[in-house]
C-alpha cells in the first residue's frame, strides 16, 4: 500500500487511516503510469539553466567565467592588504585592519548570499493549468476554440496606471508586471533586475536586497584599501627612496593598481543603485526606459483597444517607502521551492459524514443572506 | 453582514468538528487523487490582484462555479482572510526590520536558524486554509490549495468528486491526454 498514488498528501488535515487508503484504491484506479522509486526533488526536474548545490539550497548560474574572476580578485586584493598593509598600520592604531577586517567579511557574506540565493525563480507552468485557464478563457470569451492564439498580452491597471503582462512562451505563463525572462538562465525571474555575470546569478527579488549591500559595503572597502595602501606607501616613502620602498611592499602597488582600476564602476555602480532604490526602478526598466516619455518603445498592433503606455511608474509610492520596502522587508519565500519534492499525484484526505448523513449536511450551511 | 455570515460560518464549522470527534464513527476519511478530479471536472483558478501593486493578493471576485454550493459572504470572508495573511507578511514591521538587521550582523548564519516572518505567516495561512477546507469547503466539494504550489501566481481551488459521484458540468476532453505538446504562440 505505499504506491506514489496515496502515499503523498498535500493536506494535513486528518491522519491517513489504512481503509481509507483501500477505498480510494478500488474506486478509483490511477490511470498515470506508476512511477516507482525514490521521489524526485524539484530542483532536479528544474528546466531552467541553473547550478544547484547542496541539495538545491544554493541556486546559480551556469555560465561562471566571471564569478570566477570576482572571487580570486577579492581573494587576491584582501590577502595582499592582509599581509603587507595591515602589519604596518597595526602599529599606528589597531582599529584600522578590524575596520577592514569587518567590511570584509560584510562583503563576503553579502557577495556569496547574492550569488547562491534563487533570485525569485518562477516555476515553468503545468500542462493541466494550461488547460484549464484556456477553457476559462475561452468560456469568457465565448469562444471556446483551441486553436486561437493566445493573446500576447494582458492589460492589467496597476495605481491607475496600464502595464502590459507579456506571455511567456517558454515559462507559459503571463510574467507578473516587473518579471522578465532571463535569457542566460532561461528563467522567469521575479522583479527582475539584471543578470549579473560577476555574481554569476541573476539580480530579482529575492537576492536585490544582499547586492546592494554588497556593491555599497564593497565601494566603501575599496575606497579604504586605497586609502589605506597609499597611507602605507607615503609613510614609508618619508623614511627611504621611492625604489626601496616598492621593493618592500610590492603588495601595496598591486592592491593600488586594483583599486584604482576598480573603483570608479563600484562607485558608479552603488549610485546607480542608490538611485534606482529612491526611484523605485529595476535596472530592466531603467535600461529600457519604460517610463521616460522620450524613449518609450512603439506600441504593438495587439494591443489596439488599451489606451496608453504608463507615463508615470506605477509602483513609486515616494522615495522613503521604496529604500524601506527594497531593503527592510521580510524575506520573501522562494516560490521555485528547490529543495520541496515533486508531487505528481496530490492527493487530499477529506472527512465526511457517513452516506446517510450527506443529506442533512448540505442543508446546515448558511443561505439566508446570499 | 458578512462578518456576521463568516463567524457563524466559523461556528458552524467547530461545532460539526466537535460533534465530529465526539461521535467519529459517522464520519469516515476519504482519500481523494486529486488529478482524477482535475481530469473530471476542472478547477477554479482565482488570479492575482495587481491594482494595488505587486504585493500578493488575490482577487476577491466570486467564481461561477461556486453558485449554490458556497455563500458570497462565505467567500468574501475566506478570501480576504487569506489576502490579510499576506499583506501582514509582506509589511515592514519592527519585526522585519529586526529580522534584517540581525541577519546583516551575523552574516545571514540567523537566517539559517530563524523562520522569517514571510514563513511563518505562510504557516499560518496553511493552518487557516485547512481549517477552511475542513469546515466548509470540503463538505461542499470544494479543496483550496496553498498558493505556494502555483508560485503565488493563481490560488487553485480543486472541484472534488467523491465515490459514485457523475463528474460536474462539461468534462474537458482535452484533459485527457494531460501530455500532449502545448502550442505556443
Amino acid at each position: 500500500m505505499s504506491s506514489p498514488a496515496t502515499s503523498p498528501s498535500t493536506s494535513s488535515s486528518v491522519a491517513p487511516s489504512d481503509g481509507a487508503d483501500n477505498r480510494a484504491q478500488q474506486y478509483s484506479p490511477p490511470t498515470y503510469p506508476e512511477t516507482t522509486g525514490p521521489k524526485r526533488k524539484k530542483w532536479q526536474a528544474h528546466s531552467g539553466r541553473n547550478r544547484f548545490l547542496c541539495g538545491g539550497r544554493l541556486v546559480c548560474s551556469r555560465s561562471h567565467g566571471a564569478f570566477v574572476v570576482t572571487v580570486c580578485l577579492m581573494i587576491a586584493t584582501l590577502t595582499l592588504y592582509f599581509v603587507f598593509d595591515a602589519p604596518f598600520l597595526w602599529d599606528y592604531s589597531p582599529a584600522i585592519p578590524i575596520v577592514a577586517a569587518v567590511f570584509s567579511i560584510t562583503v563576503i557574506s553579502n557577495f556569496l548570499a547574492t550569488s547562491f540565493t534563487d533570485p525569485g525563480i518562477l516555476p515553468r507552468v503545468e500542462n493541466i493549468e494550461i488547460i484549464e485557464t484556456d477553457r476559462q478563457s475561452g468560456m469568457s470569451n465565448g469562444s471556446s476554440d483551441p486553436n486561437l492564439p493566445r493573446p500576447r498580452f494582458k492589460d492589467v491597471v496597476i495605481n491607475g496606471e496600464h502595464v502590459k503582462m507579456k506571455y511567456c512562451t517558454t515559462c507559459r505563463l503571463y510574467r507578473p508586471p516587473r518579471c522578465s525572462h532571463c535569457a542566460i538562465c532561461d528563467n522567469c525571474v521575479l522583479m527582475f533586475d539584471h543578470h549579473c555575470p560577476w555574481v554569476g546569478n541573476c539580480i530579482g527579488l529575492r537576492n536585490y536586497t544582499y547586492f546592494y549591500r554588497f556593491v555599497f559595503c564593497l565601494s566603501i572597502l575599496v575606497i579604504y584599501l586605497f586609502a589605506c595602501a597609499v597611507t602605507h606607501m607615503s609613510l614609508l616613502a618619508q623614511q627611504m627612496p621611492f625604489g626601496e620602498v616598492i621593493r618592500k611592499t610590492p603588495g601595496s602597488v598591486v592592491v593600488i593598481v586594483i583599486c584604482f582600476l576598480t573603483i570608479w564602476s563600484i562607485i558608479g555602480l552603488a549610485c546607480f543603485h542608490t538611485y534606482l532604490l529612491c526611484a523605485d526602478l529595476t535596472t530592466n526598466e531603467d535600461l529600457k526606459g519604460l517610463y521616460r516619455k522620450k524613449h518609450r518603445p512603439t506600441p504593438p498592433s495587439s494591443t489596439v483597444n488599451n489606451p496608453g503606455h504608463p507615463t508615470k511608474n506605477p509602483f513609486y509610492t515616494g522615495c522613503f517607502k521604496s529604500f524601506a520596502g527594497r531593503l527592510f522587508k521580510s524575506r520573501f519565500p522562494s516560490v521555485l521551492d528547490a529543495t520541496g519534492y515533486i508531487d505528481e499525484h496530490p492527493t487530499i484526505e477529506i472527512r465526511v459524514p457517513k452516506q446517510r448523513d450527506i443529506q442533512d449536511e448540505i442543508p446546515e450551511k448558511p443561505t439566508e443572506n446570499v | 453582514m458578512s462578518q456576521k455570515t463568516g463567524m457563524s460560518q466559523l461556528r458552524n464549522g467547530c461545532s460539526a468538528a466537535k460533534t465530529a470527534d465526539a461521535k467519529s464513527h459517522e464520519y469516515e476519511t476519504e482519500v481523494i487523487i486529486l488529478n482524477q478530479c482535475r481530469k473530471l471536472n476542472g478547477q477554479i483558478f482565482i488570479q492575482r490582484d495587481y491594482s494595488k501593486g505587486l504585493d500578493v493578493q488575490f482577487e476577491t471576485e466570486y467564481p461561477a462555479r461556486f453558485t449554490e454550493k458556497i455563500s458570497r459572504d462565505t467567500w468574501e470572508n475566506t478570501i480576504v482572510n487569506i489576502n490579510k495573511y499576506f499583506a501582514d507578511a509582506e509589511a515592514i514591521t519592527g519585526r522585519s526590520i529586526f529580522e534584517t538587521i540581525i541577519g546583516c550582523v551575523t552574516c545571514y548564519a540567523s537566517y539559517l536558524v530563524m523562520k522569517s516572518n514571510y514563513r511563518r505567516k505562510l504557516d499560518e495561512l496553511q493552518q487557516y486554509i485547512d481549517a477552511q477546507n475542513q469546515n466548509i469547503y470540503h463538505r461542499v466539494g470544494f479543496h483550496i490549495r496553498n498558493p505556494m504550489e502555483r508560485g503565488l501566481r493563481v490560488l487553485e481551488i480543486a472541484l472534488l468528486m467523491r465515490a459514485g459521484e457523475s463528474p460536474r458540468d462539461q468534462p474537458e476532453q482535452d484533459v485527457q491526454e494531460p501530455n500532449r505538446p502545448i502550442r505556443t504562440m
